[in-house]
């Protein structure tokens, strides 16, 4: 444990010292210096090479570049994110700059001033699997392959730099930027970097300006083929509204009589006081169809790649169902069970998939909480999609039981290419309904469904 | 290749210069350059790169094996980021003439890969590897050791030269001038004082060091394990070779120093004198003494790593030869020290019975101090060594030491440096060749007969078929020098058992590492007497076939196309060109004259289902198939074939012809 601790510190550190590299120094800047460090490594003894003058040589060009360290750019920007963008896809906005000074601005360079998420010390630590980790032995010593994937996850979002044109004072322009979020999520910038190299083009001198400004990255999504669910319309007590709801809360039609095991609840005592005999509210009963989308959040590997494929298949499935005219209860369990319902008047695609943009894996329960959560909705249920990350026992069970009610099922696995064959014996009359998807392999399959 | 014009052919140039093969650099320096001129590409695929990058990585491993087994780690590990460009220069040559121009990052680092999968996506970025190639061809130029203004000068130009070639702006240009004299300046001056710096520290710390030890004594002294604890380690490691010439004799003692004056373990030499050589005759050969008569001669090479080393020499030793761009400087004890030797040299030594390099005996050569070795003068009064004639002495001494004494790399416990040759004398009787020889001279003092301690090592392997023998890191030995008739004679008292005791601990591992160091032996040796310039033209005609064939069989077997820049540049345009004209537009022009406009947003397929839902007056079944060839035509990397193109613009012709009227 000190091992790792030790090596966690090491690897932040390091991270942090290279963004802070990668943003302050150009290209060149890095790769000079490189040079520096390691001819300052192996350089040492000058009466054996002349490496010490490649050192003292990078070294004064870093030196006098340094002086450019100072910089008050005295420009104005104003820009906004678009309120949702995709992960993997590029968002485009505008950025309005002004040049409030006196003298003309040339050779500057703007970029975000984008927010990492912090790095999870505990998760480093704790998480299972250490032996399991890719890469040879240091790698699984040091647990570089888990640093590397958090490190990945925390700088969710690129931007490139952008060159802006010559300011004259007093000048405005409108430049185009885009951002690329590499991961679903909300994506947070705090403003804006304005920087200006040296003559010699090594190191940025920066000006930091405070715009803030966010959005949601959505999980992203697959063409999905127009999907069949052989499921019926099921009763709906209450109507509509009902699934607005959790408890008794239904559509009222009018008052009647009380009958023999109606329930107390319905009584209605205003009614019931002038009449002097029990009457009962009476609601009206739809049939409607409601299909459940249950996403399978039980991933306890490092590399969040499968876990990303599993929510992107479940927001392609969320987005191609709600144009259809039924319900959809979204099932997943976080720190706890949710259900989140969407279709008709209820909600709309962008409620679910901002869902699923902040579905995170869940360590700490078993399986058995979903597979309860799902068997509670399951009377109401007139088809189910279950995208699953494994093919164990306490999968199959859910599969099973679900079966064994009759609820018709789509059932899509996300796994690893060494899995072996699926063996779909418990649904023997059509295996067609269990889909394995391997690794890269999402789009494909669900446009062939 | 993004750099600037020949700056990189310039900077291979500087390396292949600096490296002592400016033939190579220029090669390649004309091969890299030579791809902006070129019109032909290979059209390498990622696993390409990867195939690439994995053959550079194994030639780099093979070089760092080679090194490694031959050369000192520090010289090894030097000597590999010099020739680091040449495995890299591959990679770089395959960027700069492949199609792509630039390298996915995931095939040059294995451990992207790794961590990223399988996905050509996940590996990265595409990058362009000039520029790193040019900062490390830059970097390794200056690995070699010359000291020369141009080197720094050139060092400067060629970083500045890349750095100005970035400047955009007009403006910028005077600052950025003035910034790269001024670093220049800065850096000539800072690695100035760099080098300045460090002899400094080396002359205060070295300083330091006599004051602890003994003021004015001489750098050149032996630290022994005497009075030590634990297992002296051998090492089975080659460190030079010999090969004796017309000589019966098996066994020889090469000496690379000697000490007079022992103090706690430590053996050093009394006011030493380091001298130049200046006996060099017109023959190139160094005379020490004068030549009475040669008893033998040797053929001794030896790896002198940072140029410079301590020559083996055998006893009596009076010419030396193959060192005439070298210098020599000696002392009085016998200590040859060659510089500006290159790093592997074979040179001759021939030698007679009498002894040149050695002074005379005097003061020190015959002092005893009972309280640093008590016990020699019990032991030389029990022996009656001062009553014996100096070769009656060595016997009974060899003979005393071999009956009694065993010959052990362990010892038990830690002694007191002051009482270790004590102990090891009449306790525990067993040490190694640090303890006989100590004790031998001590003892010889004692008996009157001046001595010296000598160290280098005892050649006793059997030569090999070519008839040179190996000299291991574990054959370092010390023994006795003894003043007998005017000269300086060897007297070795360790047992002899200690060859064959140090070589039970010889490996696989060590037999495999003496096959490596002998088939590179074999490489210098056929490179010295002519090399590549003893074969005759046909096998030099046969190995370049041999290579053709090869990097035919790479590029046919790898499927990678040869394709001309041009082509390869035109070919997207020429198929977007072509598309442009394709003669659904013809059919998309008729449709509009008639009202109904394609919007932008919409496809072609999609527009075409719109009006036929809206029962347009076209015949839109005949339009499927020219739909579906417009769309090949457009997207299909692979174009559309003539035939099939001219089908097309046949189809629309007849669709013209049956629908204008509509």
């Amino acid at each position: 444990m000190l091992l790792r601790r030790f090596f966690f510190r090491i690897f932040t550190a390091v991270w942090r010292r290279g963004r802070w590299i990668r943003r302050r120094f150009t290209d060149a800047g890095i790769l000079i210096l490189t040079v520096f460090v390691i001819s300052g490594l192996i350089g040492l003894d000058t009466k054996r090479t002349m490496i010490h003058q490649v050192f003292a040589l990078s070294g004064s060009l870093l030196a006098l570049s340094f002086l450019w360290w100072r910089f008050k750019s005295s420009i104005v920007v104003l820009r906004s994110f678009p309120p949702y963008t995709t992960a993997g896809e590029p968002a485009t906005y505008s950025i309005r700059i002004e040049n409030r000074s006196t003298r003309t601005k040339r050779g500057l360079i703007l970029f975000e001033n984008l927010e990492w998420q912090p790095f999870d010390r505990q998760a480093f630590l704790q998480g299972p699997g250490w032996r399991k980790l890719p890469g040879a032995f240091f790698s699984r010593i040091s647990g570089w392959p888990r640093f590397y994937y958090q490190a990945k996850n925390a700088a969710n979002a690129s931007a490139p730099r952008i060159a802006l044109p010559v300011l004259e004072p007093g000048a405005s322009v409108v430049v185009k930027a885009s951002v690329m979020p590499m991961s679903r999520g909300r994506l947070r910038s705090r403003g804006l970097w304005v920087g200006r190299a040296d003559p010699m083009g090594l190191f940025l001198g920066l000006d930091r300006l405070d715009e803030p400004s966010d959005c949601v990255v959505l999980p992203r999504r697959y063409k999905v083929s127009a999907l069949q669910l052989p499921g019926t319309r099921r009763l709906h007590r209450g109507g509509l509204h009902f699934a607005l709801s959790v408890g008794e809360s239904e559509e009222f039609i009018s008052l009647r009589d009380y009958r023999p095991g109606d329930s107390k609840r319905r009584i209605h005592w205003k009614s019931f006081a002038k009449q002097g005999h029990p009457v009962v509210k009476e609601y009206a009963e739809e049939y409607f169809v409601r299909h459940a989308l249950v996403l399978d959040t039980f991933y306890n590997e490092d590399d969040f790649r499968r876990f990303e494929e599993a929510v992107s298949v479940a927001a392609s499935f969320a987005q191609n169902m709600l144009t259809q005219d039924s319900l959809l209860d979204f099932l997943f369990v976080g720190s706890k069970s949710y259900c989140f319902s969407a279709g008709r008047r209820l909600g709309n695609v962008a409620g679910i998939l901002e869902v699923l943009a902040s579905v995170a894996p869940c360590r700490e329960k078993p399986f058995e909480v979903l597979t309860r959560s799902v068997l509670d909705r399951a009377a109401q249920m007139s088809a189910c999609i279950l995208v699953l990350l494994e093919w164990d026992a306490p999968r199959q069970e859910l599969v099973a039981s679900l079966r064994g009610i009759g609820i018709p099922l789509k059932v899509l696995v996300i796994c690893q290419e060494d899995l072996p064959p699926l063996q779909p014996d418990l649904i023997s009359d059509d295996p067609t309904q269990i889909i394995r998807v391997g690794p890269g392999q999402a789009a494909k399959v669900l446009a062939s469904l | 290749m993004s750099t600037p014009l020949l700056l990189s052919g310039a900077a291979l140039l500087f390396w292949g210069f600096a490296a002592g093969v400016p033939l190579l650099g220029l090669l390649m320096a004309l091969f890299l350059e030579g791809s902006r001129f070129s019109r032909a590409r290979l059209n390498l695929s990622a696993k390409d790169f990867i195939r690439i990058s994995d053959l550079c990585a194994l030639l780099l491993i093979l070089v760092g094996v080679l090194l490694f087994f031959t050369q000192p780690p520090r010289t090894a590990m030097l000597m590999m980021f010099q020739w680091l460009v040449l495995p890299l220069f591959i990679l770089v040559a395959f960027q700069a003439f492949s199609v792509r121009g630039r390298v996915p990052l995931g095939t040059v680092l294995w451990g992207a890969r790794v961590l990223a999968g399988e996905k050509e996506q996940d590996w990265g970025p595409s990058v362009d590897l000039s520029w790193p190639f040019l900062a490390l061809t830059l970097f390794t130029a200056m690995v070699p050791d010359l000291r020369h203004p141009a080197v720094f000068s050139t060092l400067w130009a060629l970083t500045a030269w890349a750095l100005w070639a970035r400047v955009r702006h007009k403006k910028a240009r005077a600052a950025c001038a003035g910034l790269l004299v001024a670093a220049g300046l800065m850096g000539f001056v800072g690695q100035k004082g760099l080098h300045s710096f460090q002899l400094y520290l080396e002359q205060v710390s070295m300083q330091l060091l006599e004051h602890y030890w003994q003021r004015g004594q001489d750098p050149y002294r032996s630290l022994t394990a005497i009075g030590e604890m634990g297992r002296i380690k051998l090492s089975h490691e080659i460190a030079f070779r010999i090969k004796p010439n017309q000589s019966a004799r098996k066994d020889f003692l090469l000496r690379e120093a000697s000490h007079n004056i022992y103090r706690r373990g430590l053996w050093m030499g009394s006011h030493p004198q380091l001298t130049h050589a200046d006996s060099m005759t017109a023959d190139g050969r160094w005379l020490l003494g004068e030549k009475r008569q040669t008893t033998g001669s040797l053929l001794v090479s030896q790896p002198f790593p940072g140029k410079q080393g301590l020559l083996k020499l055998p006893s009596g030793t009076h010419t030396i030869g193959g060192l005439d761009s070298v210098h020599l400087l000696i002392n009085q004890f016998g200590t040859v020290l060659a510089t500006g030797v290159s790093s592997r040299t074979i040179y001759t030594v021939e030698f007679g019975p009498e002894t040149f390099l050695d002074s005379p005996p005097y003061e020190p050569d015959l002092r005893v101090d009972e309280t640093q070795a008590p016990g020699v003068f019990r032991l030389a009064e029990a022996l009656n060594l001062s009553d014996l004639s100096p070769e009656d002495a060595f016997g009974v001494l060899a003979a005393y030491f071999d009956e009694n004494f065993t010959y052990s790399l362990v010892q038990a416990e830690q002694t007191n440096k002051d009482r270790a040759l004590q102990i090891f004398l009449e306790e525990r009787r067993s040490g190694h060749c640090e303890y006989f020889a100590t004790a031998a001279v001590l003892l010889l003092r004692a008996a009157g007969i001046p001595a010296r301690y000598a160290v280098g090592y005892m050649a006793h392997e059997p030569p090999g078929k070519d008839g040179w023998l190996a000299v291991r890191k574990r054959h370092a030995h010390a023994w006795a020098l003894a003043w007998v008739d005017d000269k300086w004679v060897d007297v070795d008292v360790t047992p002899p058992m200690w060859m064959l005791y140090e070589a039970q601990t010889m490996t696989a591992w060590n037999r495999f590492r003496d096959m490596v160091s002998d088939a590179v032996f074999a490489g210098f040796l056929w490179q010295r007497e002519g090399g590549i310039k003893k074969l005759s033209p046909i096998m030099i005609a046969l190995a370049v076939l041999l290579t053709l064939v090869l990097v035919y069989r790479f590029v046919r077997g790898a499927r990678v196309s040869l394709v001309l820049k041009e082509r390869a540049d035109k070919k997207l345009a020429d198929k977007r060109d072509s598309a442009l004209d394709s003669p659904f537009f013809r059919v998309e022009q008729l449709l509009a004259q008639k009202g109904f406009v394609r919007p932008g947003h919409e496809t072609p397929c999609a527009w075409l289902a719109r009006l036929q839902a809206a029962n347009a007056p076209f015949g839109f079944d005949d339009l499927a198939p020219i739909v579906k060839l417009h769309y090949r035509l457009r997207y299909d990397p692979k174009g559309l074939p003539e035939k099939q193109r001219a089908r097309l613009s046949c189809k629309v012709d007849e669709w013209i012809a049956s629908n204008s009227k509509s």
